[in-house]
């Protein structure tokens, strides 16, 4: 979910996997931007003995569009080369780790990040040989991990932060309901299905991810830095979209006899994420893999999908006389333009007041849009529902990792936000109400103490450790 | 589209040979396969006189994929690039020699 395991193809690959996206006026230095893309869906925290690691394999890439044609004008890209220390070793590590040089670390990573400024083709080597961390195997492995992850946060220059490793999965959703035909725990009892299920009419959420840790890519960027210099204006909106995409090489040869791999030929994208959801909500089983495989400039082919998304046909048939406005809406097959603004336009500046619009032009592409302009809000009026509950720095405009975007979008869907495109329609009651049942409210920026995000960069919380996987302790890492 | 050609270029994109005697910048085709010259264009016999040349600057094996026997469509692999190349009568010596 978001982007885990979403498409037929990447499913297989988790390596190249993305599963989030998050861009966001960083709270604790609002002069820049935090942009976090994350990889590997699900990991078990005790994954060993060959824990989890990037793919050296694969091309990892953060990519920016600053002038709304849904094109990359800025590329970080992350390549991985992994070394062992010893060889001869049959453990990923031989003692306790308790720095990046520890000799006792067996499987290391490290990685290189340069930066490419289009049209131009200008590449900056932004870093070489930059540290991983370990992951967070358990206290007699990883003692001090927090200390640890901390030591390979590497200042890249052009005061710029990088960070490329494991943490606490930050995305919280119920998987084990919503891939059950569509169920939300605390109203399954208005569920088509639930008749003769024997289950209670109303059960709390159950977050499937609390457990898991991804490996994140993260970066910390001057907010001029994301602007082409001679479009930025401070008194203009200054609006990007960002994605994530992975891409591997054309051919892979398994040698046999010595099990090594052979590569060769251009890189491919084979996964791409902007908006959470989108390939995995919107977009059919059939061309899953091919929207991987597509640059967001070329996103108008998807966009009948988002005028007229199956869930949103759905909802009224799962959950009978709970969403009449909308089955009559849906009846009228008139298009979503809520659903087309918020990801794939942008919103314009005149939809909702106070609010200056993440609108980046008529060139349909999903990209996770951040109006840079718009301060981070203070934590006493945070919202974890975004725009949609009065805090405009949170979804759509941009994502935080506190943000709760599977409730958000399946609201949006469910035309809690039509309003903004069509003043007469009259939103289910159902629409603002219905979650997974995951937070205390909207003011809840932990997931009621699920999540372990931290204040700072890179934001995304200490991972979970592999000892206290399965126990209660597993929250603290 | 704009975009994808930029990115390609970034990604050490693909490259389209048409015409066979534009062979001569891919001389390990005939090396590595050990073939006659005989048969192929005549560009070939420039190739031959080169091969030890590009050889040692071939640091990474070719992969060829021919995907029309008739045509000689062939795409070549070599490192990050990628070239789209025809020859029918090349084609035709890779598939005798596969079998």
């Amino acid at each position: 979910m978001s982007s885990h395991r979403e498409a037929p193809q990447i499913s297989k690959d988790p390596v190249a996997d993305s599963t989030d996206v998050y861009a966001f006026v960083s709270p604790d230095a609002p002069e820049t931007v935090t942009l976090i893309a994350n990889y590997i869906p699900l990991e078990g925290p005790d994954g060993g003995p060959n824990f989890y690691e990037f793919g050296d394999d694969a091309l990892y890439e953060i990519n920016i569009d600053n002038d709304g044609d849904g094109v990359a004008d800025i590329i970080y890209q992350f390549q991985f080369t992994t070394t062992l220390r010893d060889p001869s070793y049959f453990l990923y590590n031989v003692g306790p780790i308790t720095s990046l040089s520890s000799p006792n670390w067996n499987r290391v990573q490290t990685y290189s990040l340069q930066r490419i400024d289009l049209p131009e083709w200008r590449v900056t080597e932004l870093g070489t040989n930059l540290p991983c961390p370990p992951c967070n195997i358990g206290p007699l492995s990883t003692p001090n991990y927090a200390a640890l992850a901390n030591a390979a946060v590497s200042n890249v220059g052009q005061d710029t932060l990088s960070f490329a490793g494991q943490r606490a999965e930050g995305f919280y959703v119920d998987l084990g309901a919503v891939f059950d035909l569509g169920n939300l725990r605390p109203f399954q009892g208005d569920h088509a299905g639930w008749s003769g299920t024997g289950l209670p009419a109303m059960a709390a959420g159950v977050n499937a991810t609390d457990m898991v840790n991804v490996h994140t890519l993260a970066l910390q960027v001057p907010i001029q830095q994301l602007m082409s210099p001679w479009r930025w204006r401070p008194d203009k909106p200054s609006i990007i979209g960002v994605w994530t995409t992975a891409s591997r090489q054309k051919v892979k040869i398994y040698e046999g006899e010595n099990g090594a791999i052979f590569n060769s030929g251009p890189y491919v994208q084979v996964s791409r994420l902007g908006n959470p959801l989108f390939n995995e909500v919107l977009v059919p089983l059939s061309l899953k893999d091919m929207w991987n495989a597509q640059q967001p400039s070329g996103d108008n082919q998807f966009a009948s999908y988002v005028s007229a998304p199956q869930l949103g046909t759905l909802l009224p048939s799962l959950f009978p006389g709970v969403f009449p406005n909308l089955a009559a809406f849906n009846a009228t097959k008139a298009p979503r333009a809520d659903l087309l603004a918020i990801l794939l336009t942008g919103i314009p500046s005149t939809v909702v007041p106070g609010f200056a619009g993440t609108y980046t032009g008529p060139t349909q592409a999903d990209m996770l849009r951040l109006n840079m302009s718009i301060p981070p809000t203070p934590p006493a009026k945070f919202s974890n529902l975004g725009l949609i509950g009065g805090d405009i720095a949170g979804y759509p405009n941009g994502r935080r990792v506190q943000d709760d975007v599977a409730t958000i979008e399946l609201r949006a869907i469910a035309g809690a936000t039509l309003p903004l495109v069509d003043s007469s329609y009259v939103p289910d009651a159902a629409a603002g109400g219905i979650s997974m049942g995951l937070t205390s409210g909207p003011t809840d920026s932990s997931a009621m103490n699920d999540e372990n995000y931290l204040g700072s960069f890179p934001y995304l919380g200490t991972p979970h450790s592999g000892y206290n996987a399965h126990t209660a302790a597993s929250i603290t890492g | 589209m704009p975009g994808m050609k930029r990115r390609d270029f970034l990604k050490s994109g693909t490259i389209a040979v048409a015409a066979a005697g534009v062979a001569a910048t891919m001389p390990i085709v005939p090396a590595a396969l050990n073939v006659a010259d005989t048969e192929g264009p005549e560009a070939d016999s420039a190739l031959a006189a080169n091969t030890s040349e590009i050889a040692e600057n071939a640091t990474q094996p070719l992969v060829v994929r021919v995907n029309d026997l008739a045509s000689g469509s062939m795409q070549m692999f070599l490192g990050t690039r990628e070239v789209t190349y025809s020859d029918p009568q090349l084609a035709a010596r890779l598939f005798r020699a596969a079998q």
